[in-house]
C-alpha cells in the first residue's frame, strides 16, 4: 500500500478521537462482568440467554435452506419485563407494544404507555431494549443515578406540544431501559423520581397463543391488536421474505363469503374449519395459509402462518389463540 | 504489568485508531463513538483473553461493528446509506476543506472495501488479519484493497489516471 496514501488518508481522520476516559470504559466493563457472572450463578437465566443467543446469531450474508417440518410446541408469550413500583393515580394503561428487531430474529424495543384521559398532554412510558440509549434528536439536560447506575436525562421538543424528559440507563448488561414523562410528568424530576420506581415485575401481554412451532419467538406486539412470532432460521421480521405467524384482531373483518377474494385465496379455495369449537375458515394464498375464526367472546381474529404449517397445524395454533 | 496497566496501555494507543477505523468504515461520528467505547468496556470484562488475542485492535473494531446500534439509527442508515455518509464528511470537513475529496472517496467506496481500507490503514493489519477480522477469505481482502486503493488513486490523481 502506498506510504503516500495511507499518509493522506491517516492525516484526514487526525481529528476522530475518542474522548471517554479510561475510568468510564473501565467501570461499564466492570458492569459488564458482573452481569456476566450473575449470569452464570443462575442455571435458569444462564439457560434463558443460550436461549437468546441461539435465536439471534444471524449473519448478514448467510443463506437459508428450506425449512424442514415444523413442530408444534407448547408456547408461553413472554411478559413486559418491567412496571413501576407505584403508579401515579389517574393513568390508564399498560399499553403495551413490542418492535422488532432489525437487525436479527429477535425483540427490539418493548414499550408501555400510560396516558390520563382526563388529561391528554400528560402521560408516562417506560420501553426496555437490549442496547442503548437511541435519543437521537433529544438534547441531553442532566445526569442522574438510578440505582447506581449512571443515567442521562433527555428533553424532546414536540412539534405542537410540550416537552417530553426522559431518563435512559443501562439497568443490567444488555437491558438499556427509558422512562418518559410529559405534560405534568415532563420535567427531570418527575422521570427521575419514576425511574427509581422502575421493578422487575412484569405483565402479561394481552394477546396470547398457547402453541408455537419449536424454537419460534415473539418479535413484535401491538396492545391486543397484534402478535407475530418468528423463525429464528429466518429473516428479521422486518424483512418480507421473514418466516413469521402472526395473530391479527382486524377492526373490521371480512365477511366469511368475500374472503377468498379479499386475502386472494389460490384457486379461490377455502375450507371451513373447526376452530375452539366455533366456525373458522382457511385458506392458502400464494405466501401464507391465512385463517379466520373467532374468539369465545365473538372478536374474530386471523391468524397467517407459512405454508410449511399442515392445514392441521394452523388450525392447532389457532385453537391456542387468547386473551390475557 | 498489571491487567490494569496493560488495559490502560492499550486504550490510551488504539482508542483513535479503533475509532477513525469505524468511522472510515461508513458508521456515522455518533455511533461509532458510542461502539467503539462499548467495544473497549467488553473487551476489558474480558481482558484475560482478549489481550491474548493476535490482534486485540482487531478484535476492537470487529465488535464494535457487529454492536447493535440503535434501531432508530440502523433504520436511518438503511433507508438514507449515502446520504448520511456525505452527511458525516461534510461535518468532519467543515474545518478541513482540503480534505474533502478524499474523505468524500473513502465514504463512497463499496462498504467491504471500506472496512478493508480502514483496518489496513489505522490498525495496520496485514492481509490474513484483516481477512479474520471481517470473516472473509484473504484473497477476497486482497481484491477488496486493490479496488479500494485504485478508486482513491483516481480521487486523488484525477488527470493522472486520466492518462494512463
Amino acid at each position: 500500500m502506498s506510504t503516500d496514501l495511507r499518509t493522506d488518508v491517516t492525516r484526514a481522520y487526525a481529528d476522530v478521537t475518542l474522548a471517554d476516559p479510561l475510568e468510564q470504559i473501565v467501570r461499564r466493563g466492570r458492569r459488564i462482568r458482573r452481569a456476566r457472572r450473575a449470569r452464570q450463578a443462575a442455571p435458569a437465566l444462564l439457560v434463558a440467554a443460550a436461549v437468546a443467543v441461539g435465536v439471534t446469531v444471524v449473519r448478514e450474508d448467510e443463506s437459508f435452506g428450506p425449512p424442514g417440518p415444523v413442530e408444534l410446541v407448547d408456547y408461553s408469550v413472554p411478559a413486559f419485563p418491567l412496571s413501576f413500583e407505584r403508579l401515579p393515580a389517574g393513568l390508564d394503561g399498560p399499553h403495551a407494544s413490542l418492535d422488532p428487531s432489525f437487525d436479527e430474529v429477535g425483540p427490539g424495543t418493548a414499550h408501555a404507555g400510560w396516558s390520563d384521559p382526563a388529561d391528554p398532554d400528560s402521560g408516562i412510558g417506560l420501553s426496555v431494549r437490549a442496547d442503548g440509549p437511541g435519543m437521537d434528536g433529544a438534547d441531553e439536560v442532566g445526569d442522574a443515578e438510578i440505582a447506581g447506575e449512571d443515567a442521562t436525562v433527555y428533553r424532546s421538543e414536540v412539534s405542537g406540544g410540550a416537552d417530553v424528559f426522559s431518563v435512559v440507563w443501562e439497568r443490567t448488561d444488555d437491558q438499556w431501559v427509558g422512562v418518559t414523562g410529559s405534560g405534568r410528568f415532563g420535567s427531570e424530576a418527575a422521570v427521575v423520581d419514576l425511574a427509581r420506581g422502575v421493578v422487575d415485575r412484569g405483565f402479561a401481554v394481552p394477546l396470547q397463543v398457547s402453541l408455537a412451532p419449536r424454537g419460534w419467538v415473539v418479535v413484535a406486539y401491538k396492545m391486543d391488536r397484534v402478535l407475530t412470532l418468528a423463525d429464528p432460521a429466518g429473516r428479521p421480521a422486518t424483512e418480507a421474505s421473514a418466516r413469521t405467524l402472526t395473530v391479527h384482531l382486524p377492526p373490521e373483518p371480512s365477511a366469511p363469503a368475500d374472503l377468498p377474494r379479499d386475502v386472494g385465496a389460490t384457486d379461490g379455495r377455502m375450507d371451513e374449519v373447526t376452530v375452539q369449537g366455533r366456525p373458522g375458515y382457511l385458506l392458502p394464498t400464494s405466501e401464507v395459509w391465512f385463517l379466520q375464526a373467532s374468539l369465545a367472546d365473538g372478536t374474530v381474529f386471523t391468524l397467517q402462518a407459512p405454508l410449511d404449517l399442515t392445514p392441521e397445524q394452523v388450525v392447532e395454533v389457532a385453537d391456542g389463540v387468547g386473551r390475557s | 504489568m498489571t491487567p490494569e496497566e496493560s488495559f490502560a496501555e492499550f486504550y490510551a494507543a488504539w482508542k483513535d485508531p479503533c475509532l477513525r477505523a469505524v468511522v472510515a468504515s461508513g458508521t456515522d461520528r455518533a455511533t461509532a463513538e458510542e461502539a467503539v467505547a462499548e467495544a473497549f468496556s467488553r473487551a476489558w470484562a474480558s481482558w484475560p483473553k482478549v489481550s491474548r488475542h493476535p490482534a486485540p485492535s482487531a478484535w476492537i473494531v470487529r465488535t464494535a461493528l457487529n454492536h447493535r446500534v440503535s434501531r432508530w439509527r440502523r433504520t436511518r442508515r438503511e433507508v438514507a446509506l449515502t446520504t448520511e455518509i456525505a452527511d458525516g464528511v461534510i461535518a468532519l470537513n467543515a474545518a478541513h476543506p482540503e480534505r474533502d475529496d478524499l474523505l468524500r472517496a473513502v465514504a463512497a467506496l463499496p462498504r467491504r472495501q471500506r472496512e478493508v481500507v480502514a483496518l489496513r490503514m489505522f490498525l495496520d493489519l496485514d492481509t490474513q488479519r484483516t481477512a479474520e477480522a471481517l470473516d472473509l477469505s484473504p484473497g477476497t481482502v486482497t481484491a477488496h484493497l486493490h479496488r479500494a486503493l485504485a478508486a482513491l488513486r483516481a480521487t486523488l490523481s484525477p488527470d493522472l489516471e486520466a492518462c494512463s
